[in-house]
C-alpha cells in the first residue's frame, strides 16, 4: 500500500492507497481502477481549517473509507464529505467517519457528509459526530489522582489515538503527532 | 365556476384579496410578497423545475359549491377520493373534524361540538381571518415570512383556503384533527395556508393527506404552514401526501417552539412528480424539542427531496429527525436536512438519521444531511445509509419460505417501520396500502 502525506489536488490513485490531511483544501480522488481500496485519515487540532473532500467511485467494487478527527476551541473547523457511486461502480462501498471535540468557547464546527448513488449494487455510510468532553469521563480521571489538565490531554490523546494509528508509515505518524503535539 | 385567466401579475392578487373582501393590511401584505415573488430565484438543481410554468397556472377558481356542514352533503366524487384512499367510512364518525380542500376553497368542514365547547378553532383559513382577526394577524407571515423562499413569497401573494387551528390554553384535544387537500381542476395552482396556535399546556394533532386525480397538465401546490407550540404545549402534524405524478409539490412548513413544548412532524411522501419539502422548528426557548419522522418513496418520473430543519437556540432543547427514502423504476429520492446548535442553547442534544433504499439499478438516491455547532457543552450526531435490500436477509427469509416478493415487502416493512409506526392506526394501513401499490405496479 502506497501512504502519502498529500496537500489541496485531484488524485487518481493506480494502487491501494493511504494519503494523511493535514491542512484546508479541496481534495477529490477519482477511483477509475476496479477492485481498488483509498483510505483518507484528516488530523487537525484546534486550528481554523476548511475541508472539501471528495471521493468519485468510476469503477466497481472499489472501496474508499474517510476518517476525519478535530478539535475546537475557538476556531471554525468546517468538513465537507461528498462521496459519488457512479453507476459504473458495481459492488462500490464507501464510509465517513467525522469526529470533533469541543473543548472551547466561541467555535464553530461544521459537517456535512454527503452521497450520491447512481446504482443500487453498492453500500454507503457516514457518520458525523460535535461532541464535547464528557464530564463524567474527566471526573473519573481526577478522582484517580489526575489534575484537571493531564486528564484532558490523556482525553486529547485517546480522541485522537484510533486516527493516528491508523496511520501506517510510521514517520508520517511521527510528523503529524509533532505538529500538533500529540 | 368562475376562474381567473392564466398567470401571476399583480392585477390578480389585487382581485383575490378585492373578491375575498380583506382587510386593508393582508392586500398590502399579499402585494409586498408578490414583489418579493418577483425578486426571488427559482431553485435551478433540481431538472424537473424547468418543466414548471408559472405562466401556465390559474391562481385562483371560486368553486360553485357553498360550504357544506355534514358528511352526507359533500359531493359523491370527492367521497369517492375518500375512498380511493382507502378511509373506512366508520372513521368519519369518530373524527375530531374534517376538512377538504376541492379548488381553492374549502367547501366541506364540520367540528363537533365537544370541541366547540372547549373553545377550540378549526376553521378554513379564509374565514378564520374574519372571525379572528387579532389572532389572525398576531402571527399569520411572522413564522414563515415571504423572504424564505420563491414559492413561500408566491403563496404569501396568492394564498387560498388551508387550516386555521387555535387551541386554548390547558386543553387537550384527545382526537386528532384532519383535513384533506384535493386538487380536481385542470392546472389549478393551490395555495393554502394553514395556521396553527397551541397555547400553553395544550395538545392537537393535526393530519392532511393529499390526493390528487390524474390528469395530463402540471398542477402547482405551493402551500405554506405555520405553527406555533407555546410553552408545555405539544403539537404533533402528520402528513400523507399522494398527489398525481403530475403535481410540484413545493411546501415550506416552520414551527416555533417555546419551553418545555414539543414539536413532532410526520411526513409521508410517496405522490407528486417533484417535492421539496422541508419542515423546520425553532428552538426558542429552554427544554424545547422537536422531532421529524419522514418517509418519501420516489418512483417512475418522480423527484422528491425532503427532509427537516432543527435550530436550536435555547438552552437543554433537543431535536430528533428520522429519514427513509426509497428509491425504484428511475425515481430520484433526496434527503436534505440539517441540526444546528447556535452558541448558549447548552447542554442540546441533536440527532439525524438518514437511510436509503434503492429498490433497482435505474434509480437515483443521495443524502445532504448537515450537522453543526458552536456550542461546548451541546452535542450532535448524524448517521446516514444507503443501498439495496441485504442479499443475506433475503436469502434467509427465501430459505423459510417466503417468496421473493414477500421477502422483499417485509424487509421494506422493516425499513420504514420507524416511522409507521408513529402513525395512527388507520393511516398506517393507509400508507402501506399506498406504498405496496407503487412499489409492486
Amino acid at each position: 500500500m502506497k501512504i502519502e502525506q498529500i496537500t489541496s489536488g485531484t488524485y487518481t490513485p493506480t494502487e491501494n492507497c493511504q494519503y494523511v490531511i493535514t491542512q484546508s483544501g479541496d481534495y477529490t480522488f477519482v477511483l477509475e481502477k476496479e477492485n481498488l481500496a483509498t483510505e483518507i485519515v484528516c488530523i487537525a487540532k484546534s486550528t481554523d481549517i476548511e475541508l472539501a473532500i471528495e471521493v468519485i467511485h468510476k469503477a466497481s467494487n472499489t472501496r474508499s473509507n474517510i476518517k476525519v478527527s478535530e478539535t475546537v476551541t475557538s476556531n471554525k473547523a468546517v468538513f465537507t464529505g461528498k462521496v459519488i457511486i457512479e453507476a459504473t461502480a458495481q459492488g462500490g462501498q464507501a464510509e465517513i467517519a467525522h469526529k470533533v471535540l469541543a473543548l472551547g468557547k466561541g467555535f464553530t464546527a461544521v459537517s456535512k457528509p454527503t452521497l450520491e448513488l447512481k446504482t443500487q449494487n453498492a453500500q454507503v455510510t457516514h457518520k458525523a459526530l460535535i461532541t464535547p468532553v464528557d464530564p463524567k469521563e474527566l471526573a473519573y480521571l481526577q478522582s484517580r489522582g489526575l489534575s484537571s489538565k493531564e486528564a484532558q490531554t490523556l482525553i486529547l490523546e485517546g480522541f485522537y489515538e484510533e486516527s493516528l494509528n491508523s496511520i501506517k508509515d510510521a514517520t508520517i505518524r511521527d510528523r503529524v503527532k509533532k505538529a500538533y503535539e500529540l | 365556476m368562475q376562474s381567473f385567466s392564466k398567470g401571476v401579475t399583480e392585477q390578480t392578487v389585487l382581485e383575490i384579496s378585492r373578491l375575498k373582501q380583506e382587510p386593508g393590511w393582508m392586500t398590502e401584505f399579499r402585494l409586498a410578497a408578490f414583489r418579493t415573488f418577483q425578486q426571488l430565484t427559482t431553485p435551478s438543481h433540481i431538472p424537473q423545475l424547468a418543466n414548471l410554468n408559472l405562466e401556465d397556472i390559474t391562481y385562483y377558481v371560486v368553486p360553485e359549491q357553498t360550504k357544506k356542514r355534514t358528511w352526507e352533503e359533500v359531493p359523491a366524487d370527492i367521497k369517492a377520493t375518500f375512498d380511493k384512499l382507502g378511509i373506512p367510512k366508520a372513521e368519519q364518525e369518530i373524527l375530531a373534524g374534517v376538512e377538504t380542500q376541492v379548488d381553492s376553497n374549502v367547501l366541506y368542514e364540520s367540528l363537533n361540538k365537544e370541541l366547540e365547547q372547549q373553545g377550540v378553532v378549526f376553521l378554513d383559513t379564509d374565514t378564520a381571518l374574519e372571525e379572528f382577526p387579532d389572532i389572525f394577524r398576531e402571527y399569520f407571515g411572522k413564522i414563515v415570512p415571504p423572504q424564505n423562499n420563491k414559492f413561500a413569497a408566491l403563496n404569501s401573494a396568492m394564498w387560498s383556503g388551508g387550516s386555521f387551528v387555535y387551541i386554548p390554553k390547558g386543553i387537550q384535544v384527545t382526537r386528532p384533527l384532519q383535513a384533506f387537500f384535493r386538487i380536481n381542476a385542470r392546472k389549478l395552482g393551490q395555495f393554502e395556508r394553514t395556521l396553527i396556535v397551541l397555547e400553553e399546556d395544550s395538545y392537537v394533532h393535526y393530519i392532511e393527506g393529499c390526493t390528487a386525480p390524474t390528469y395530463s397538465e402540471s398542477a402547482l401546490h405551493a402551500g405554506v404552514g405555520e405553527i406555533v407550540v407555546k410553552k408545555g404545549a405539544r403539537a404533533k402534524y402528520t402528513t400523507i401526501q399522494n398527489w398525481s405524478k403530475n403535481v410540484f409539490n413545493l411546501s415550506t412548513k416552520r414551527a416555533v417552539v417555546y419551553k418545555n413544548a414539543s414539536m413532532e412532524w410526520t411526513d409521508g411522501n410517496i405522490g407528486s412528480g417533484v417535492t421539496m419539502k422541508y419542515p423546520t422548528c425553532e428552538l426558542l426557548e429552554q427544554g424545547a424539542h422537536g422531532e421529524m419522522l419522514s418517509v418519501a418513496y420516489a418512483g417512475k418520473q418522480q423527484a422528491l427531496e425532503t427532509g427537516a430543519n432543527m435550530l436550536h437556540k435555547a438552552p437543554n432543547t433537543t431535536s430528533t429527525i428520522v429519514s427513509k427514502c426509497l428509491v425504484k423504476d428511475g425515481g430520484s429520492s433526496t434527503f436534505k436536512g440539517s441540526i444546528t446548535i447556535s452558541e448558549n442553547a447548552t447542554q442540546s442534544k441533536g440527532s439525524l438519521k438518514c437511510d436509503g433504499l434503492i429498490l433497482d439499478d435505474k434509480s437515483y438516491y443521495a443524502s445532504y444531511p448537515t450537522i453543526k455547532s458552536s456550542e461546548q457543552t451541546g452535542q450532535v450526531q448524524q448517521e446516514t445509509s444507503a443501498g439495496k435490500l441485504e442479499e443475506t436477509k433475503l436469502a434467509y427469509l427465501q430459505s423459510r419460505g417466503l417468496t421473493k416478493p414477500e421477502a422483499e415487502k417485509l424487509l421494506i416493512g422493516a425499513f420504514i417501520e420507524p416511522v409507521i409506526t408513529k402513525l395512527p392506526i388507520e393511516y398506517a394501513l393507509e400508507f402501506n396500502q399506498l406504498l405496496n401499490t407503487e412499489i409492486t405496479k
